[in-house]
């Protein structure tokens, strides 16, 4: 296989996660807009005189420039591109999730401009001052990135219409929702539905559709229709970030709080 | 060329430490045998002692030979007070340049779940136990100003704030004799919304 020769200049790009390596050096993984997901070695990055000490955090938006060859490449610049997203509390760990999942979703060198910018307003959705619980715009726009993913990967959410008879999706009905075949109408309770499929309301795939969750129920719904949806197509691996958001949210819920300040889930 | 086995063993082992190439290992194993036998045979005594009884304290979980390490051992030091770092190092830098008096609790790392790094590998459920003791009055969350930093400080803030506990971060700011033109966005963002009166 032919190798090719890499040199980027300057393009946008945020740090997904970086790991030490040596002793002042870290190999880190960026995401950036016209390349993709991409893996660098940082030299010298925790050195008192590094020009991007510092610099190199997840939500930060960067210029970033690197030259090599193969998987992994050599970074030669980074510089701030604008002030980072400040994500406190919940809303970080939120991030963090969202960073593992693109982690495990994107392939490396595969363009996803597109993504790319959902990500940048999703962190702009939830950067602010909120000091604890994430709010309903905060929990939507994050459901409706997952959808975005999910499209940009080419396993976009059937939502208007039932996939076998062609039939338009209606807020009458039930149906059972699997990740590869997509809604189909059920007209009993008794309906059989195996691990990877949801039950979800006519009204919640409408609501989907037009992106306005507005009842809880809507919000839980589509909540596990994204999880199943996600495991489905990424594997079932569970996410630590996740794992961690619900130990964040039971540290509150063990001590005995009201449900009132516990009730947003990751 | 090839050195006798056991010099190059010897190269290869101090090899282990940071920073150190082979070239200032050659260096190093040259100097202990060539000019220095006393002082070899002492690291090599001292080290083989160390790594034997060095464990963790059982109270701050930093670095001891002994069950409580002297600062926990300490009746002067200020046990309402409750310093969380993420190194042994830190305590050491903590002390060496503040005139804080309370206790330390030391994570060794922080919250990762990408690296897969939980709560309880860092030993917070330990921290829960000393919580709940009722002895701390306040702790300082001093993990470093870094993403994993900010998120591992988080989660023990919400932990204290369940024990009606008060809880503090550790500011950011501008570099002492540093010039804010050289100061990254960041950091200088932190600082001025974290002003304070005169």
């Amino acid at each position: 296989m032919a190798v090719r020769n890499n040199t980027v200049s300057s393009i946008p790009a945020f740090v997904l996660h970086s790991r030490p390596y040596r002793d002042t050096s870290a190999i880190v993984e960026l995401f950036s807009e016209t390349h993709g997901r991409a893996t660098v070695v940082a030299r010298g990055v925790k050195a008192a005189k590094c020009r991007y000490r510092g610099i190199l955090q997840p939500f930060q938006p960067l210029l970033v420039s690197w030259t090599g060859r193969g998987e992994m490449f050599t970074l030669s610049s980074a510089e701030e591109k604008k002030l980072p997203f400040s994500l406190v509390g919940q809303r970080l760990v939120i991030g963090l999730y969202i960073n593992e999942l693109l982690m495990r979703a994107m392939g490396r060198g595969d363009s996803h401009a597109t993504l790319y910018h959902h990500y940048e307003q999703l962190l702009e959705n939830l950067s602010g001052t909120g000091k604890h619980n994430v709010n309903k715009n905060e929990e939507c726009a994050l459901r409706f990135f997952e959808m975005d993913l999910l499209a940009e990967l080419g396993y976009g959410l059937m939502l208007d219409y039932e996939s076998e008879t062609g039939e338009q999706i209606s807020s009458q009905y039930q149906y059972v929702y699997h990740p590869a075949r997509g809604p189909m109408r059920v007209d009993d309770d008794s309906a059989m539905i195996s691990n990877s499929e949801v039950e979800i309301s006519g009204s919640t795939l409408l609501a989907l559709h037009q992106r306005q969750l507005n009842h809880p129920d809507e919000l839980r719904y589509a909540k596990r229709l994204l999880r199943k949806t996600l495991a489905y197509h990424l594997g079932d691996k569970p996410l630590r970030s996740r794992r961690l958001f619900q130990q964040y949210r039971n540290i509150a819920v063990e001590k005995g709080l009201t449900q009132n300040e516990i009730n947003h889930d990751n | 060329m090839n050195y006798s086995p056991l010099i190059t063993q010897l190269i290869d082992a101090l090899r282990c430490l940071p920073g150190v190439g082979p070239k200032s290992a050659q260096r190093m194993a040259f100097h202990l045998l060539e000019r220095d036998r006393q002082g070899a045979n002492h690291l090599s005594n001292i080290l083989a002692q160390a790594v034997e009884k060095v464990g963790y304290c059982s109270k701050c979980r930093t670095l001891s030979e002994a069950e409580l390490c002297d600062i926990c051992n300490d009746v002067r030091r200020d046990a309402a007070q409750l310093c969380v770092v993420e190194t042994p190092a830190d305590v050491i830098a903590i002390e060496e340049s503040t005139a804080f008096k309370g206790r330390y609790f030391v994570l060794m790392g922080h919250l990762s779940p990408l690296d897969n790094i939980g709560p309880d590998d860092i030993g917070l459920d330990l921290l829960d136990k000393q919580l709940a003791d009722g002895t701390i009055q306040e702790v300082i969350l001093a993990t470093n100003p870094t993403v994993e930093g900010e998120a591992t400080a988080y989660y023990i803030s919400e932990m204290v704030r369940t024990y009606s506990l008060k809880a503090s971060r550790i500011a950011y700011g501008v570099p002492f004799g540093g010039e804010l033109e050289y100061v990254n966005t960041g950091t200088l963002a932190h600082a001025f919304a974290g002003r304070l009166q005169l």
